[in-house]
């Protein structure tokens, strides 16, 4: 099974919201769908889920046009929301209803979310009485209702707190290692890198940036130094062709064209006698890379 | 085209829409309102016209209406009348006193039970007079019977006055009659006073009762699709089903709200009617009207029935409530409310916070009582005229005043499925530009649109 979008695009009179997206889901596992605000990544979503008419381009579930009303699809939306005054198992009912659920089924899957998400109590409140991060539970309770093939979370983990992050994100790794195809947009990088492999980034609704994180990484090489020493080091930093990026209280950040002047740096200090207390030579995070491919020119809107 | 899910919207928010408070408690103050107001309907005649509706009953079961036996008479005048064989008819005795017996009688019925009455006839400059005294408490004498013989003594005096003259008795009956007036609009038939009241009022608390119900719901279409925006449940709900069918179940849904409360308010009213029956005006007269009604008038001596010609006005007026009339009255609600709420829906569509709301349904307001308006100022003369001939085909405003014009028989059938057609058709114009501008705009967010805007969007 494979989620295939190709050369979608889309324009809102003058202004090109996405131009040419194209990726593919092959395995089960996290996407992650990166871009900066206004990139176009809600607008991607709402042409993959069909929501929005696409100008162009075509988004395929295991080789035909994917179509929601049919297939199970889960969709957590970046602005979430809930009818305020009406009550949350009311509202339950009704979303399993139009995604064609039983209310046998439904009641079993709201009970065994409900469960899971540690929220049984508020089943009978209003949403208006539930805490921000209370509704959003309840919202990925019903993006997960359907036991949805595809999931798309949109910014899952905003304004939840490090407990409830963890629910999260461990709800999410329980999807993934079920076989679910999950598309992640966050603009918290950690937490892509410790779900995602494969990656698209989205700029002024242009893709930038795509294909696995870790050839990406590995292609770029470790080229970021940050070191720490007893003594200053900037002149024999300069001899070795390395650039500063900026210095902290953990020490100076480098740019590195080598590995081979990282290691010149390294004897050039050990011969002076100075006394290294922290070298370290990576690949780019992922947060570098979003900033260097995005960061100058970023959209606002 | 299958719109899958429109049922499941039309379900959820017809149920949340029932329960709300604001509902329940709105329609069961009204019903009961509207009870209470069938009930008094009915029953205040009764205590009004109490004498009237004695007399009616007792003139159709063939008894003497009258409840006066005798009549003690002074004739204080030079001239000689026979009253005797004109009241023999009521069974009424003639008794002739003078002016100081006439005193003296005067006193003493008033604490007798004795039904009589004292009678002076007088003639001054100014002409004949007649004064009758009875009592009203003990004897228990109708106030009306007094009036009728009051009326027919002066009658009697007269004629006979003129006979007098020289007048011949074959003459009489033409130099007595009055000279009846009327005036009418050439080429509609002419009415009477009662039915035209029924033409005027009718039709203008129909056109109050259907916009209130028609407009006011149309408004909750776009309040709740309002809602769905502004609390952003719109996309969870579009990741299963289309725009479409969320805006058809939601109009339909509170179509079928507002329908409901109308029949609750209404079966208020039966209700109010039943419970009234028993002791009501229309089961009182009802059984006699038709022919019955002239004979109960002639049967009361000539004196003027109240009752008897208002209901009998009521039941000419409704004489063509058939089935057509509810099919007609039920599918215009529907239709006129498809078109309303259809443009509530675009008004709602149009913004996504709720402050924006107000303003964006303004068009919608200027629509409605503009229409309102339409339909029912042409009502207040009850007369037929252009504008309430231009109303009954206007979308805008037929919706209001059809069902009334049509069940008080002022179009016929053909006119009334012309009309319907006009906005059947309109509403089909109205859920085309809903449906091709709803899905463009039903996601976007920020300031409110304008209908150009919109349509540029569903571009």
């Amino acid at each position: 099974m494979s989620l295939v979008v190709e050369h979608l695009s889309k324009k809102f009179g003058d202004h090109i919201a996405v131009e040419d997206l194209s990726f593919s889901i092959e395995k089960p596992g996290v996407f992650a769908f990166l871009g900066t605000n206004g990139a176009g990544k809600s607008t991607s979503i709402r042409m993959i889920l069909g929501m929005l008419s696409k100008d162009s381009g075509s988004v395929t579930w295991n080789g035909k046009p994917l179509d929601i009303m049919t297939e199970k699809v889960g969709y957590l939306a970046e602005e979430r929301g809930l009818y305020p005054k009406y009550n949350i198992m009311e509202q339950m009912y009704y979303f399993a209803s139009i995604k064609g659920m039983k209310k046998k089924a439904a009641t079993a899957a709201i009970d065994y979310l409900f469960s899971r998400l540690k929220i049984e109590e508020y089943k009978k409140k209003k949403a208006e009485q539930l805490s921000k991060g209370n509704q959003q539970k309840v919202q990925l309770a019903a993006a997960l209702l359907c036991n949805p093939e595809i999931i798309i979370l949109d910014e899952p983990l905003s304004g939840l707190d490090p407990v409830n992050a963890d629910l999260f994100k461990s709800i999410i790794r329980e999807e993934r290692d079920s076989g679910k195809y999950i598309i992640m947009s966050s603009h918290q990088m950690e937490t892509i890198e410790e779900f995602c492999e494969d990656l698209v980034l989205l700029h002024r609704g242009k893709t930038v940036m795509q294909g696995n994180l870790n050839d990406i990484k590995r292609a770029r090489g470790r080229e970021n130094l940050t070191v720490k020493a007893d003594k200053p080091i900037g002149d024999i930093a300069e001899r070795c062709g390395l650039t500063l990026v900026e210095e902290t209280p953990n020490g100076s950040s480098f740019k590195v064209k080598s590995e081979e002047d990282a290691g010149r740096m390294l004897k050039e200090m050990l011969d002076n006698g100075i006394n290294v207390i922290k070298f370290d030579l990576r690949e780019p995070s992922l947060h570098e890379l979003f900033v260097e491919k995005c960061g100058g020119e970023v959209n606002e809107d | 085209m299958k719109i899958k899910g429109w049922k499941e919207v039309f379900k959820f928010s017809f149920t949340q829409q029932i329960r709300t408070k604001s509902f329940i408690i709105g329609t069961i103050v009204i019903a009961l309102i509207v009870a209470i107001m069938a009930f008094l309907a009915d029953f205040l005649p009764v205590i009004f016209l109490s004498d009237e509706l004695d007399k009616i009953e007792r003139a159709a079961g063939g008894e003497d209406v009258f409840t006066v036996d005798t009549m003690y008479l002074s004739n204080e005048t030079d001239y000689d009348f026979d009253f005797s064989s004109v009241l023999s008819d009521g069974n009424i005795t003639v008794k002739s006193v003078t002016s100081e017996e006439a005193e003296a009688k005067t006193k003493e019925i008033a604490d007798t039970t004795e039904k009589a009455v004292v009678t002076k006839i007088t003639l001054d400059d100014s002409g004949f007079a007649v004064d009758t005294r009875y009592a009203a408490g003990k004897a228990d004498i109708a106030k009306g019977d007094v009036e009728a013989l009051n009326a027919v003594l002066t009658d009697t005096i007269k004629k006979q006055y003129l006979m007098k003259l020289g007048v011949a008795e074959a003459d009489l009956g033409l130099a007595m009659s009055n000279v009846r007036s009327s005036f009418s609009s050439a080429g509609q038939e002419p009415v009477g006073f009662v039915q035209q009241m029924l033409n005027t009022i009718v039709p203008m608390i129909s056109s109050i009762v259907l916009f209130v119900f028609i407009f006011s719901y149309s408004q909750m279409v776009a309040q709740s699709i309002a809602i769905e925006k502004s609390s952003r449940v719109i996309e969870y709900l579009l990741t299963s089903i289309k725009p479409l069918a969320i805006i058809l179940g939601k109009v339909l849904a509170m179509c079928c709200v507002s329908l409901l409360q109308f029949i609750l308010i209404g079966l208020g009213g039966v209700v109010g009617f039943v419970v009234s029956l028993p002791f009501g005006i229309i089961s009182k007269i009802g059984p006699m009207l038709g022919s019955a009604a002239e004979q109960v008038q002639t049967a009361a001596s000539g004196a003027e029935s109240g009752a008897v010609e208002v209901v009998g006005g009521i039941t000419e007026a409704f004489s063509h409530l058939d089935a057509s009339v509810f099919i007609i009255m039920f599918v215009t609600f529907i239709l006129g409310f498809l078109f309303f709420a259809g443009i509530a829906g675009l008004a709602g569509a149009s913004v996504s916070k709720m402050e924006d709301l107000s303003s964006a349904i303004q068009p919608l307001s200027l629509i409605g009582v503009l229409g309102f308006y339409l339909a029912y100022f042409p009502q207040i003369t009850g007369e037929e005229n252009t504008m309430s001939l231009v109303a009954r085909y206007i979308p805008i405003s037929s919706p209001f005043i059809l069902p009334s014009d049509y069940m008080l028989g002022k179009i016929d059938l053909m006119s009334a499925l012309i009309a319907v057609a006009i906005l059947a058709a309109a509403d089909i114009v109205i859920m085309m530009i809903v449906a091709k501008v709803y899905e463009g705009v039903i996601l976007h967010t920020g300031n409110r649109l304008k209908f150009s805007d919109m349509l540029k969007m569903s571009k």
